[in-house]
């Protein structure tokens, strides 16, 4: 008894406990927290705890501690600068965008020039051309996709050259194809006619290309993925390059299509089933249809919405009979592919599995969610006490959607009842009391 | 066996005949190419149409080098077509030239072809997004080129610009004299674009801003209540009237272009959809080329479509109701078409206002006004129906016009259901909603109007009928079962018109279309902004921005089913 009102106590205090007594937060003990660069959890607490209070105090500390911040805590110490009022917050924003230090002055930058001061586009740009190190310019590429500019443009060109690791081209790939860079074909072709880059950075280099509808890269890309040595890691930025793109040419495809039925990594296999997705390609269709009765749901589902988008692969009549009559798994992904094509035929089959418990249950109320319909509410209200957390989570988030759709001129806020997926029981029962009285007064009027 | 591939050769899908030895009047069917990519168009453009090499020819492209243009791969995909074409343009001379306020030839026609691929990356290097009238840019090329005896081709390339008119029949007497075949590899049109009608800036001088794949409007816009107007997002399967006019009056083709991020399905060209994710997967969008060539445009000059519109009982009676629709302010738009002697004239003042139905919160007084224009609606949609049926047997004339009037019918079908969703809104929900009758909100809900505003007017929002009704007979909406009622009594009109027109730009239009749902709109706040100082700056700094046009939403039609790639958008 004595053990488990301590440690109800310490779960009670314990996040943020010690740092709100008697519910005030202390301003100088988060943003100090918020340093914590060795303690990720630590940090991102006394930044979310910042985030709720945004205490007046914090300001000027935050200005002095971030010069000292390193890793996540200087992007979020940023955020919060950015979160105070304008009047506030923007310039110390502005005072550190000046300081020299390249991180710093660099997420300052971009904030502001996100938040529409031009005049810090100089300063980002020389935030870019100063970072230290390779990691360093991959860390900020992810943070400008999308921001056009000939400067940053031409300094990140720069950086593709012989001898750049394949994380950072990486990078600089996806930032200029981003922003539709006109020049980064020379840059690219130069790469590929260079012997010594590795076949990863070829393979990367290619699949920009031909998603900019060079056939001749095309041509290169597909002796790259028949010789097999691209590593997994980057068929993501491949893959997307190529989603974006005209449709590759159909030796390219034929590469990937050897690739899948070789490659043994989870996520590879999904993003390569995605590429047949976007480019439905008939010499693939019996290995996806074969790839239905994969043990992984992912792949399955994959497999799934490939062959839905090839005309009469995927066919109403083949996935009515796959409804009643395949195995639990794929009854579940015909019935939410039906739901994509506005055939409700699998609503039951989604009910009854979403009431049930079992390994399904999570899946079955996240398709049960996006139906939007009436006879959902119930079940995914039942699953608001799931002892399961991604249950309650599917759940709960299927019912924001799902209430929100079907009373448009209701105003609806879920965490109004102070429920929440991760609050505590107690908490998490009288929210749902509340959401499910509010359902039984409403579901039968007019609006 | 034999009745039903016969069956088939002679019917579309939709059931549309093709009715040999009935050739219709000249359309844009005729000139434009299959396909979408600049691929193709350069291999069709450059290469030989059969074995051995050509007769002596001069192929000049006129380029206008906006940004679409040069992040498109033009430059890459023309130097690639030129080494795959290489015997075939043995004797080919080829020439370059710059559209622009007073177009240049920057390469005369040359048989020395390497230069080609750098010019033209170095023109693209420095795009513009202005408002360009390329006819100008046509007819002084026209003259400008040293043409040979051979044959003589003028290629415009322009992604952006075909809107912009000044003298259209002018430039098809210039090409036909130079004896020169014209053709252009561009973008889609919009179905009946009124883009310009209701818009006015950057627009260059002396010009007329069209848009469109007909030489005039045949298709009413501007409805009450929808948020959305079709005749802006609907991809057309052609290109603008005037470049179509060019290429079928000297003999030429029309290759279009889609970028392929502008292929994607979406339930609503500007906003999420609220049925479903993103996720739909929707049978019968991607355009068939067969069907949308049966409904394809006029290429003749406008005259002689004014005086052959004219003939048209189908388009008469689609005037009438769209003229009776704007009487009775169900629409902003007068049509674009006018009584004059025996045929028609384009009616210059073409905008107008809708009726009066959400400039106050009287809503009583709302509700009996929507009453009255669902009534007027009724009627109109009567009268329309009833002379429709009175031209079935009318076999000439474009069949484009049927397509447009029976897709004027299921919006007159869908305005009123709106305007009696208005009048339930008016009555049941607003006056709770603004907090005229008193209500209590008990968690999960939070009151309607935030705290400290005070509602000033009345907006709208669409819901897209991609998914068909049935998702609508779901929602909790004023009026209950009597409104269900009118949703329910929609849903065989909306399923017959998406099956009669799959693969075509009319159901792309209607699916595009919605049912309104409403809510209040609220004054400006006041912030106040701290005055910013600005400096001067050197040469190489960003330039002041200048109005541009905005990108246009909802671009490419799909590819169709019988192409390179089956299955439409995702």
């Amino acid at each position: 008894m004595i053990p488990r009102l301590f440690l109800t106590a310490a779960v009670l205090l314990f996040p943020g406990g010690t740092l709100f007594p008697q519910g005030k937060p202390d301003p100088a003990a988060l943003v100090k927290e918020l340093g914590n660069s060795k303690d990720y959890r630590r940090c991102y607490r006394a930044y979310r705890a910042l985030l709720r209070a945004r205490p007046p105090a914090a300001l000027h500390l935050l200005e002095k501690a971030l010069p000292s911040f390193t890793g996540p805590a200087l992007s979020y110490g940023v955020s919060l600068l950015r979160a105070y009022p304008r009047e506030t917050g923007f310039p110390a924003l502005r005072r550190l965008m000046k300081t020299g230090h390249p991180l710093l002055s660099f997420y300052c930058a971009k904030t502001l020039f996100r938040a529409g001061e031009r005049e810090a586009l100089p300063f980002l740009r020389r935030a870019l051309a100063a970072a230290p190190d390779p990691s360093a310019r991959f860390s900020m590429l992810g943070r400008i996709q999308g921001l056009k500019d000939r400067g940053i443009q031409e300094l990140v060109r720069s950086w593709i050259r012989p001898g750049a690791g394949v994380p950072l081209v990486r990078a600089a790939l996806t930032y200029l194809f981003s922003v539709e860079d006109i020049e980064t074909g020379t840059v690219l072709k130069k790469l590929l006619e260079n012997q010594g880059s590795p076949a990863e950075v070829k393979a990367l280099c290619a699949a920009y290309l031909t998603a900019r509808g060079n056939q001749g890269a095309g041509k290169t890309l597909a002796a790259l993925l028949a010789a097999g040595k691209i590593p997994s890691s980057s068929f993501y930025t491949m893959i997307r390059f190529l989603k974006e793109g005209p449709r590759p040419p159909k030796e390219v495809l034929a590469g990937f299509l050897d690739l899948l039925e070789k490659e043994k990594i989870l996520y590879a296999r999904v993003y390569i089933l995605e590429l047949f997705g976007k480019f439905p390609f008939r010499p693939a269709l019996p290995a996806l249809r074969k790839l239905l009765e994969d043990k992984h749901t992912q792949v399955a589902q994959a497999a799934f919405d490939a062959l839905a988008a090839s005309p009469g692969a995927l066919g109403p009549k083949f996935l009515h009979r796959l409804l009643a009559e395949g195995d639990p798994e794929k009854r579940l992904l015909a019935a939410d592919t039906l739901r994509r094509m506005d055939d409700p035929a699998g609503l039951d089959t989604v009910l009854e599995m979403a009431r049930k418990k079992g390994p399904l249950r999570r899946k079955a109320l996240e398709i049960l969610g996006k139906f939007r319909v009436n006879r959902a509410v119930p079940a995914l209200l039942e699953a608001l006490d799931d002892p399961d957390r991604l249950a309650r989570q599917e759940a709960f988030y299927g019912l924001r959607t799902t209430l929100a759709t079907l009373f448009p001129y209701r105003r609806l806020d879920l965490s109004s009842t102070g429920y929440h997926p991760d609050a505590p029981p107690a908490r998490r029962r009288s929210g749902a009391a509340l959401i499910r009285a509010w359902w039984e007064k409403n579901k039968n009027k007019d609006w | 066996m034999m009745a039903a591939s016969l069956f088939f050769l002679l019917f579309l899908p939709g059931g549309f005949p093709i009715l040999p030895g009935r050739t219709p009047s000249p359309t844009a069917g005729a000139v434009t190419a299959p396909g979408r990519t600049l691929g193709r168009a350069l291999n069709v453009l450059l290469g030989s149409p059969g074995k051995g090499a050509l007769p002596r020819r001069d192929l000049v492209f006129l380029v206008d080098p906006t940004p679409s243009l040069a992040s498109s791969g033009f430059a890459r995909e023309f130097a690639s077509a030129l080494s795959r074409n290489g015997k075939a343009l043995a004797g080919t001379r080829i020439g370059l030239a710059l559209a622009a306020e007073k177009a240049r030839l920057l390469l005369p026609p040359t048989t020395d072809h390497q230069s080609l691929p750098s010019l033209l990356e170095k023109t693209l290097a420095h795009p513009s997004d202005r408002i360009l009238n390329v006819y100008a840019s046509i007819r002084r090329v026209a003259s400008l080129v040293p043409w040979g005896p051979g044959e003589r081709k003028l290629i415009l390339v322009s992604l952006d610009n075909g809107d912009a008119e000044d003298d259209l029949e002018g430039t098809v007497r210039t090409l036909k004299k130079e004896r020169i075949t014209f053709s252009a590899v561009t973008t889609e049109a919009f179905l009946a674009d009124t883009y310009w009608k209701i818009r006015s800036y950057g627009i260059p001088r002396k010009v007329r801003m069209r848009g469109g794949d007909s030489p005039f409007t045949d298709l009413p816009w501007g409805w009450i209540f929808q948020f959305n107007i079709v005749n802006e997002s609907t991809p057309s399967g052609f290109a603008q009237y005037g470049l179509s006019r060019l290429a079928a009056a000297t003999g030429g083709r029309i290759f279009l272009y889609s970028p392929p991020r502008t292929s994607a399905h979406t339930c609503s060209p500007d906003r999420g959809c609220p049925f479903c994710g993103g996720d739909h997967i929707v049978r019968g969008e991607a355009f068939v080329e067969a069907t949308v060539r049966y409904f394809a445009p006029w290429t003749l000059s406008r005259k002689e479509c004014l005086k052959e519109a004219a003939k048209n009982p189908v388009l008469k009676a689609l005037l009438r109701a769209w003229r009776e629709a704007f009487r009775e302010g169900l629409l902003r738009s007068r049509p674009s078409l006018q009584p004059s002697g025996s045929g028609y004239k384009e009616a210059r003042d073409q905008t107008g206002s809708w009726r009066i139905l959400t400039g106050s919160l009287k809503f009583s007084q709302l509700a009996s006004r929507a009453d009255r224009a669902a009534k007027a609606c009724t009627k109109i949609l009567s009268t329309l129906q009833r002379d429709l049926a009175r031209a079935k047997d009318f076999k000439g004339g474009l069949p484009r016009f049927r397509a447009m009037a029976d897709l004027t019918v299921l919006l007159l079908r869908v305005t009123r259901v709106n305007l009696i969703a208005f009048s339930f809104w008016c009555r049941e929900a607003a006056p709770i909603l603004a907090g005229k009758k008193p209500s209590r909100t008990e968690p999960p809900e939070i009151p309607w109007v935030p705290p400290g505003r005070k509602p000033s007017g009345i907006g709208w929002t669409d819901y897209p009928l991609c998914h068909g009704i049935p998702p609508f007979l779901e929602l909790h909406l004023p009026g209950g079962k009597a409104f269900k009622k009118e949703l329910a009594a929609l849903e065989g009109p909306v399923r017959a018109f998406l099956d009669k027109y799959a693969g075509t730009p009319y159901a792309m239009a209607l699916r595009r279309s919605g049912i309104a749902v409403f809510h209040f709109t609220y004054p400006g706040k006041y912030t106040r902004i701290d005055r910013r100082r600005f400096s001067s700056s050197s040469a190489g700094k960003d330039a002041t921005t200048l109005t541009r046009r905005p990108p246009r939403a909802a671009g490419g039609s799909g590819r169709s089913a019988g192409g390179p790639v089956t299955g439409g958008g995702k």
